[in-house]
């Protein structure tokens, strides 16, 4: 069947090292494999990026993806991806973002973006349809991400814009893109940019997406319905989840010492909502409008604006012992400025009042600072610190992989899985939760790794503190959310739009004029191994699966999930069942069997010559 | 027979309670103590989706709205969650 609509069939690969770029087209049989976003980066990563390239180097590259459905008129159509070697990690890592820059990319005529090379000064790129600019940015250099954001708005008004500040430029490892109010946050995809010499990319388009057909896709989305299956998202944003996940007792408090949170009355959303809200903000074309905008009330930034995040809130309060709601936003919003992971800086911050508070660090690492738990004042200097890596600083901005090399001891109090920081869920509450940071693509991710508390709380079939199963039920989500990802919607609406584990191919199906019917979740698979083959080239197996020694040795001293723990031998039980309905080997390595029925057997002999087998 | 019910936002802010005690007989189930709150508090209560737990553990989980509440129990009205 023929492909009429959804993508554009371009790739724009654009060279720093001598200012170059050209079109490719997208072959037919990798979008058919692959889908889009997530898939075709992974794909492109996978052929392009030799194991040995490590990520600050000039060969590594920043490869942006939309999907077939980005820029559309479907609901929430905001979403593309990144793909690059992890700063934070060392490995690969994959990233998503809405804001406009998805769609105004394909608007422009391209489906996705291939960053190499280094500039030898400052950039930044402009991208006006066929027209693209190399631009000088040494007035922007050093400049916090809103300070360029206000002047290449004013220079650009209604472009898509994605920047980093300064904290990438200091190669702090969980530097972030900001990306029109949204973020590629995790991973330190941020420091990549800044190790190429580029401040910025600007990009608008005139273009206009075509459809297979148009005149039924409008009959079948319905706004208002969306918005009314994510009711709850709408009146309170992913805040929302803050008092249900104390409630449950997984909610990680003082570096995951306890899981329920006494002050979560303070940090909740009906809390936000009522004393620091302003108004709603929506990404591109999305009916629901899960932002929540509040206003920081007083300090040095008061009556600035901040939309803050579910994980955010928790990583810059709970992990930290800190209950001020004004200082959680004011955080929030320096960390926006140096361009930092809030997840990742507030989880290093946590893990660094530990080690403060257990007298492994002290006032002369900190100049002076008291990191004690609590202490707003200790995480704003803490940020600041990190942003520019003075002092201790310097040590936690090389994020978990490099403090263990430079403070040893404290690697039993880091929660991390392949460098990648903990997420707001402990999984001594949920045990699936443990599979989703042990095998996620891109280290402990909440999203990546399949979000499973849903599934252990509603469905009847997994009891959250069972082991058998758990491994089925996530690779499952998993697969799911490879495909969502590759697609360009948000999360937030794919139940309303069909897409689930069960999907229902009829939006795709409208916009491209193919049948997806049935394709959606080997698509998915097809992807996770894909990912899982890069992982492997790159050294991960199954040790590296492993979960934190609080996780494994020490039980929640508290609430609901009060005793539990996830020891070696139980999570050998689900990581075991997990490689196996994977078809993996006990190492974690995907097998040829597996890789023949996904048809990635091209990939497999590639693999092989790469790590010379 | 005394059970506790808790209610989170969003239900808390439309009901204004935290939570409360209420009485039950033998027998009395969660589709009972639904009926019970949709009289108390207006029909409008049954509209807002929530997750239903008794003693931490979702409903789906034991025997739905079917499920038997005895002395003691802690029933807990928590937002949908959709994921990460």
């Amino acid at each position: 069947m023929e492909r009429r609509g959804g993508y554009v069939g371009n790739l724009l690969r654009v060279n720093l090292n001598d200012k170059t770029y050209h079109l490719e087209h997208l072959d037919e049989a990798s979008l058919d494999l692959f889908l889009g976003g997530r898939g075709i980066a992974a794909k492109i990563y996978f052929e392009e990026l030799p194991p040995e390239v490590r990520p600050l180097d000039e060969e590594n590259k920043l490869i942006f993806v939309t999907g077939p459905l980005t820029g559309t008129i479907v609901p929430a159509s905001t979403k593309f991806q990144c793909a690059t070697r992890s700063a934070e990690t060392e490995v690969y890592l994959c990233s998503n973002s809405g804001g406009d820059f998805g769609p105004q990319l394909k608007f422009a005529g391209y489906d996705g973006l291939v960053i190499e090379g280094k500039s030898s000064e400052p950039v930044y790129l402009f991208i006006s349809d066929d027209k693209i600019e190399f631009k000088d940015a040494h007035v922007l250099w050093g400049k916090s991400t809103r300070e360029v954001y206000k002047a290449l708005q004013t220079t650009y008004p209604e472009a898509g814009i994605m920047c980093i500040g300064p904290a990438a430029e200091k190669k702090v490892a969980f530097s972030c893109i900001k990306v029109d109010g949204r973020t590629f946050g995790r991973g330190g995809a941020g420091a990549v940019m800044a190790s190429k010499n580029l401040k910025a990319i600007v990009v608008k388009g005139k273009g206009k997406l075509s459809y297979a057909d148009l005149t039924e896709l409008k009959k079948r989305i319905k706004p208002r319905e969306i918005r009314k299956a994510c009711q709850s998202l709408a009146d309170y944003g992913r805040p929302i989840y803050t008092e249900a996940i104390n409630e449950l007792g997984c909610y990680p408090v003082r570096n995951f010492q306890t899981a329920v949170f006494k002050e979560v009355d303070r940090v909740s959303a009906p809390f936000m909502k009522q004393n620091f809200f302003i108004k709603n903000g929506a990404c591109y074309r999305c009916p629901v409008a899960c932002l929540k905008v509040c206003q920081v009330k007083s300090g040095s930034m008061a009556g600035q604006t901040v939309a803050p995040e579910y994980e955010t809130i928790w990583a810059l309060g709970a992990q930290c012992g800190i209950s001020d709601f004004n200082a959680i936003l004011s955080a929030n919003l320096l960390c926006d400025e140096y361009g930092m992971d809030t997840i990742s800086t507030g989880n290093i911050i946590g893990f660094a009042m530990e080690l403060y508070e257990r007298d492994m660090i002290g006032k002369e690492d900190t100049g002076g600072l008291e990191l004690k738990f609590g202490s707003s004042e200790a995480l704003k200097g803490a940020i600041e610190l990190i942003g520019q890596r003075k002092k201790i600083g310097d040590i936690l901005a090389q994020g978990f992989l490099g403090i263990a090399g430079r403070i040893p001891d404290s690697k039993r109090y880091m929660m991390q899985v392949k460098g990648m920081p903990f997420a707001a869920y402990d999984p001594r509450g949920f045990y699936g939760m443990g599979l989703t940071y042990g095998t996620s693509s891109r280290g402990a991710c909440h999203n990546v790794g399949g979000w499973s508390i849903r599934a252990e709380l509603l469905s009847g079939e997994y009891d959250r503190f069972a082991l058998k199963g758990k491994g089925k039920l996530i690779k499952s989500i998993q697969d799911t959310r490879a495909y969502i990802d590759s697609l360009g919607i948000c999360t937030v609406v794919r139940r309303a739009l069909g897409f689930t584990d069960k999907p229902d191919p009829t939006i795709l199906n409208l916009v491209t004029g193919l049948d997806f019917a049935d394709k959606f979740m080997e698509i998915g698979e097809r992807i996770y191994n894909l990912e899982r083959l890069i992982l492997a080239r790159e050294g991960i197996s199954r040790r590296d699966d492993m979960l934190p020694e609080r996780i494994m040795k020490e039980r929640l001293p508290d609430g609901p999930a009060k005793g539990h723990v996830l020891t070696k031998d139980m999570y050998d039980i689900e990581l075991n069942e997990y490689y196996e309905v994977r078809g993996w080997n006990k190492d974690g390595i995907p097998t040829q069997n597996k890789l023949e029925a996904l048809s990635l057997q091209d990939m497999l002999v590639s693999f092989k010559e790469g790590i010379g087998l | 027979m005394m059970i506790k019910v808790k209610f989170l936002s969003p239900v808390r802010e439309l009901l204004k309670r935290e939570e409360e005690e209420i009485e039950i007989d033998r027998d009395f189930t969660v589709m009972d103590l639904l009926e019970r709150l949709a009289v108390k508090y207006g029909e409008s209560f049954r509209q807002v989706p929530c997750i239903i737990l008794v003693n931490d553990k979702g409903i789906n989980q034991l025997e739905g709205e079917r499920t038997k509440l005895k002395e003691g129990d802690m029933v807990a009205f928590l937002p949908t969650l959709s994921g990460g």
